[in-house]
């Protein structure tokens, strides 16, 4: 039990980290590809999607070589912070990272998207700041991107299995994740340990999406019906 | 109309691929004992190359495969690599009728591949990951960890778990651990110089007694079960990396 409430810490920590960087990377990158002009959006989008189609295990083996001190971005980590990123928490949180982007700037994207140029226009007309514009017109109009955003990017690193499996290593309090915990209850046909951890998936997962559906409905602003 | 009867048609396949499937026999294989496992059945087409195509293996953690077939898996032969998984299935009422039989006893490896000092100097100071299978699901994982109670290394490296040996091995080959507590037979399939492993007493760790049962009648599964007795397979196995000596029952 002990153990499991590490496990279920680890998971939080990381679901909760990978959410907050992509609140502060992801919104500004999201906003670009909503609003630029840029000839650049078009080869980023799809980009930026990859992870959604791609097998975890594809990102998790060229994470597991890229971690690799015998290579460029493995070595150089190496070199400036002392500790290698495989088998670590931050090579997880890095992992989470590429595999939940998609899942923080589509709702993005699509949020942003459904904000009229006209009030930006308007707010700047009355001389409001681009930080000023930030916080009393863009987010207040996309708060249900945003809310959906979170929650995805949160459960779904939660539920993250592929891409640990490969560069986890199973460390206690550092790698070991309530998926990969329930993979080995399930393995070692410790049924009760793995129903525990499973019902608690679910039942956690379904209060997310009941609560997407509870706090966006009925709310004009911001578009998240075609959410997509 | 048309829908309906492309989904009979469909079903019918999907029937047909299970009933005919006494094609090849499907073969469960701890990850250590893959690659000899090949082996022994190139050895075994020899006398029949009719054979060959006759076996469809899949590999992983020993805890794995034995879950799988306790839910049910359709496998002919399961070759674990301890003797625990195979006698627990034969207390099962549907494999009740056929004897788990050792067929090989696993050797530990401690591999370093940029060894550079001796192995005393190695076990003083060795600062790295040490990359293990997981020992809840793979024979060899709890044997590694087993010889580690005993102050093998004078500082306890951290323990990196891989889900089976082959993943274990593949830590290390990739550079992301820099030792690799695994069988000596994925040592000797990979050509690994002897300079870079070292082999730790048998008596240091719970001896590995892999043992295989049949889980079927497949004609295919039934050879192979007979052959693994032989002293042509018995020779095959001890090259691969075991002692072959206990390998018969």
């Amino acid at each position: 039990m002990e153990q499991d409430l590490i496990t279920l810490g680890t998971s939080i920590r990381l679901a909760s980290f990978t959410t907050i960087i992509l609140a502060i990377f992801g919104t500004p990158l999201a906003w670009w590809l909503a609003r630029s002009q840029s000839p650049l959006t078009v080869l980023c989008i799809p980009l930026l999607a990859l992870p959604l189609v791609l097998p975890p295990t594809v990102i998790g083996f060229y994470l597991l070589l890229a971690f690799s001190p015998q290579h460029f971005f493995g070595a150089a980590w190496l070199d400036w912070f002392g500790s290698s990123l495989a088998f670590s928490f931050e090579g997880l949180l890095l992992g989470s990272l590429v595999y939940s982007l998609p899942f923080y700037i589509q709702p993005m994207v699509v949020a942003f998207k459904a904000i009229p140029g006209t009030l930006l226009d308007a707010a700047k007309t009355l001389g409001a700041g681009w930080l000023d514009r930030f916080f009393t017109v863009i987010l207040p109009l996309s708060k249900n991107g945003l809310l959906i955003a979170t929650t995805l990017t949160f459960t779904h690193t939660l539920g993250e299995f592929g891409i640990v499996l490969m560069i986890g290593g199973n460390l206690p309090g550092e790698t070991r994740v309530l998926s990969i915990a329930l993979f080995d209850y399930v393995e070692t046909l410790n049924y009760d340990k793995a129903h525990l951890l499973a019902a608690g998936l679910v039942g956690f997962s379904l209060l997310a999406m009941v609560l997407i559906q509870w706090l966006t409905k009925d709310r004009p602003a911001g578009h998240t019906d075609d959410l997509g | 109309m048309t829908l309906f009867r492309a989904g009979v048609f469909l079903w019918s396949l999907i029937c047909a691929s299970q009933t005919y499937a006494e094609g090849p026999a499907r073969i469960a294989v701890a990850a250590n004992f893959k690659a000899t496992l090949a082996v022994l059945i190139d050895a075994l087409a020899q006398s029949d190359p009719a054979s060959q195509s006759n076996y469809q293996l899949v590999s992983g953690s020993t805890g794995v495969l034995f879950a799988q077939i306790s839910a049910g898996a359709p496998f002919d032969l399961f070759l674990a690599a301890d003797s625990a998984r195979p006698e627990q299935l034969h207390t099962q009422s549907r494999f009740s009728h056929h004897q788990p039989k050792v067929y090989a006893q696993g050797r530990l490896a401690l591999w370093i591949p940029g060894r550079d000092r001796p192995w005393d100097a190695i076990f003083a100071t060795f600062e790295g990951d040490l990359a293990i299978a997981n020992p809840a699901l793979a024979p060899y994982g709890a044997a590694a960890s087993a010889l580690l109670e005993a102050p093998l290394f004078q500082r306890a490296p951290r323990r990196i778990q891989g889900n089976n040996v082959h993943q274990a091995y593949q830590f290390v080959e990739t550079g992301n651990a820099q030792a690799a507590l695994i069988s000596l037979a994925q040592l000797l399939q990979a050509k690994v110089p002897p300079d870079q492993y070292y082999l730790p007493a048998q008596v240091q760790y719970p001896a590995i007694m892999q043992k295989r049962i049949l889980l079927s009648d497949h004609p295919a599964a039934r050879a192979l079960d007979q052959f693994l007795a032989t002293p042509r397979a018995a020779a095959i196995i001890k090259q691969a990396g075991y002692h072959a000596a206990l390998a018969r029952e």
